[in-house]
């Protein structure tokens, strides 16, 4: 295997378990502990591949600089990061959409629109793309809150089947784009070691071709 | 917690204090002798000038990455984000009636307004090369062999340089794709690294199954000579045919400079500058995450001035090169030393030893059969091994061999 030397960056939570099983089904070599290690760094059996456990909003900045030379991570956090990485695949797990939600009674303008979202960046170039001022507010998490205590009317936010949104009463009213998981690469590490990546990548990409046509 | 109000500094601003300022000025000092050996002449221009000098061009698109005053006629002036406009500005100016071509060189502070992480610093230094009025690949060879001399002077070890040719992707995209607005789409996901969005955009906007998969394989153009031949099979525009001759004849020269262990080739690659034309080409090396250098053709850029002529160049980027170099060989000081020795040497070094040891040095003197053999031998990390051989001591470490000086002087060895 050509595959050597390669650290990558991993996002706990949602994506893990998916991740795991396509880079399995590729004949990667994963750790097999993985799942149950509290360990954040595990070596590959062979010691060809170092997996990094992160959280999510950090694998960017792990992959831009250099600390791990591939990452997974969703687009949504991508987008959000601005970093400059390559971006080689598309896993074509953790499907989701960023969206604008609020409640189903909307007023005919908003006087001074707030926006609550864990997604300023897009929440922002969102709306400012459209021409209509904004004030966005930076919450952490339970974005759905916002509307029903009167924080903000409107959030941004990924939705994936809609229910989180439906049991607080709301709805969604404009999607942004469309979301994924994908395959970050490090600019230097895709030309220094382009060739165990390009193998990666080459693993890679007919296991998630098949996920597509399910 | 106490608040340092008074010197506290702008973001993306930084004091270089010592060791490291002393290091810098080394780097920056190998780097101008190597363009000094090369024929280059070094020039200097203004801290800031009108902002009109840099958005000729080159920096249109980039406004809000500069840093700009109002000058008291009213004029807006710029802290320089670049050196190639204003000496694309002096050559059609003050040396109008210097012959080509010009080899001129610099070192200098830029300036530029940007998210301060990752490497992008507001203020940082460039150390580059233009060489004008020379259109042939001898010259594109030569900026870019120069650019390995100066990274291998400056002591960056294992980097690499990838080439491309922006004429290369014009003349595909211009063959393939016909509507002008799904071209700097694609253009954009490329220098935006984006080979997702560029593969999505190839499947959705690209209507004929056959362009479709010519411009698939754009990603794949990477690798070493051969890419070229497998690039000619994707397309008959004469443009593009006559990039990858370009790129074919620079690449012949690169051989005769013994350079090509350090360069890959990249029909993918673009660079943020507009004003690229032809060949243009990025250094990487490892531990940071950032290109070391960066450069190419700019033929059009200083006709812009008022004076035709080709032109290509590079800059090197100075702290990131202090950043490698820093990563690459963490000079961590030994403290134990072993010195080895036969049993004719033992007259000096059992001498040596103890001087070290005045000095408070760890020393261990330890006589073997054989000292070649031995040094081979794998020690911890922090045992600094001295090898004497033959009356000689031998030692990259520039402390113990400055010491052995004294002592030789001392004892009159």
């Amino acid at each position: 295997m050509t595959i050597q030397g390669l650290t990558v960056a991993l996002s706990k939570g949602r994506i893990m378990d998916q991740t795991l099983d396509l880079l399995r089904e590729a004949g990667l070599p994963v750790p097999q502990d993985i799942e149950t290690s509290r360990k954040l760094i595990l070596p590959s059996m062979g010691g060809e591949i170092e997996f990094i456990l992160a959280k999510p909003v950090d694998v960017p900045t792990y992959v831009e600089y250099g600390v791990a030379d591939l990452g997974v991570v969703g687009k949504d956090v991508l987008v959000e990061a601005g970093r400059d990485l390559y971006e080689l695949l598309d896993l074509n797990i953790g499907r989701c959409k960023m969206s604008v939600a609020g409640l189903p009674e909307k007023p005919a303008h908003y006087a001074m629109p707030r926006v609550a979202s864990k997604y300023p960046r897009i929440a922002t170039e969102y709306f400012r793309g459209r021409g209509q001022q904004v004030e966005v507010i930076f919450l952490n998490g339970s974005v759905e809150l916002a509307p029903l205590i009167g924080l903000a009317e409107r959030i941004v936010d990924v939705v994936e089947t809609g229910r989180t949104l439906k049991e607080n009463g709301l709805v969604v009213q404009e999607d942004i784009m469309d979301i994924s998981t994908r395959l970050v690469a490090n600019r230097m590490s895709f030309r220094l070691k382009s060739q165990a990546i390009d193998e990666f990548v080459r693993l890679l990409r007919p296991v998630v071709k098949k996920e597509e046509t399910v | 917690m106490e608040k340092p109000i008074l010197f506290e500094k702008p973001r993306g601003v930084r004091d270089v204090l010592p060791p490291l300022a002393a290091r810098k000025r080394e780097v920056e000092k190998r780097v101008a002798k190597v363009f000094q050996r090369w024929g280059y002449e070094e020039i200097v221009t203004p801290t800031f000038e009108y902002a009109d000098t840099f958005l000729n061009g080159a920096f249109r698109d980039e406004e809000d990455n500069l840093f700009k005053f109002i000058e008291r006629s009213g004029r807006t002036v710029v802290l320089r984000p670049d050196m190639t406009a204003p000496i694309a500005r002096v050559v059609s100016s003050l040396l109008k009636e210097q012959p080509l071509p010009l080899r001129l060189s610099y070192n200098a502070p830029i300036f530029r307004q940007q998210d301060p992480a990752a490497g992008r610093d507001a203020e940082f230094t460039q150390s580059g090369v233009e060489l004008l009025g020379d259109a042939t690949p001898d010259a594109d060879a030569e900026v870019i062999a120069l650019a390995i001399t100066a990274l291998q002077e400056a002591g960056v070890a294992g980097f690499r340089l990838a080439i491309g040719q922006v004429a290369y992707l014009q003349g595909l995209f211009a063959e393939h794709v016909d509507s002008e607005a799904v071209r700097a789409r694609l253009s954009d996901a490329l220098l935006a690294k984006d080979i997702v969005g560029y593969e999505r955009i190839v499947t959705a906007d690209v209507a004929e199954e056959k362009a479709r998969e010519v411009l698939l394989e754009v990603p794949r153009l990477r690798g070493s000579l051969d890419v070229l031949k497998r690039a000619r099979a994707l397309t008959s525009s004469a443009q593009a045919l006559a990039a990858l001759d370009n790129l074919d004849s620079i690449w012949k020269v690169l051989q005769l400079h013994n350079t090509e262990e350090f360069l890959q080739i990249d029909l993918s690659l673009l660079l943020g500058r507009e004003y690229y034309s032809g060949a243009i080409f990025e250094g990487y090396a490892p531990h940071v995450g950032f290109p070391v250098c960066s450069g190419g053709r700019y033929d059009e850029l200083v006709g812009k001035f008022g004076r035709q002529t080709p032109a290509t160049g590079f800059m090197i980027g100075i702290e990131r090169v202090l950043d490698v170099l820093e990563k690459s060989m963490p000079q961590k000081a030994a403290e134990r030393y072993l010195l080895l020795y036969e049993e004719r040497d033992r007259y000096p070094v059992i001498g040596f030893a103890a001087f070290l040891r005045s000095k408070r040095f760890i020393v261990t003197a330890q006589r073997v059969e054989d000292v070649a053999a031995e040094v081979a031998v794998k020690r911890p990390d922090d045992v600094l091994v001295i090898a004497f051989q033959a009356g000689k001591l031998i030692t990259r470490d520039k402390l113990v061999s400055a010491l052995y000086t004294d002592f030789s002087h001392m004892f009159s060895l």
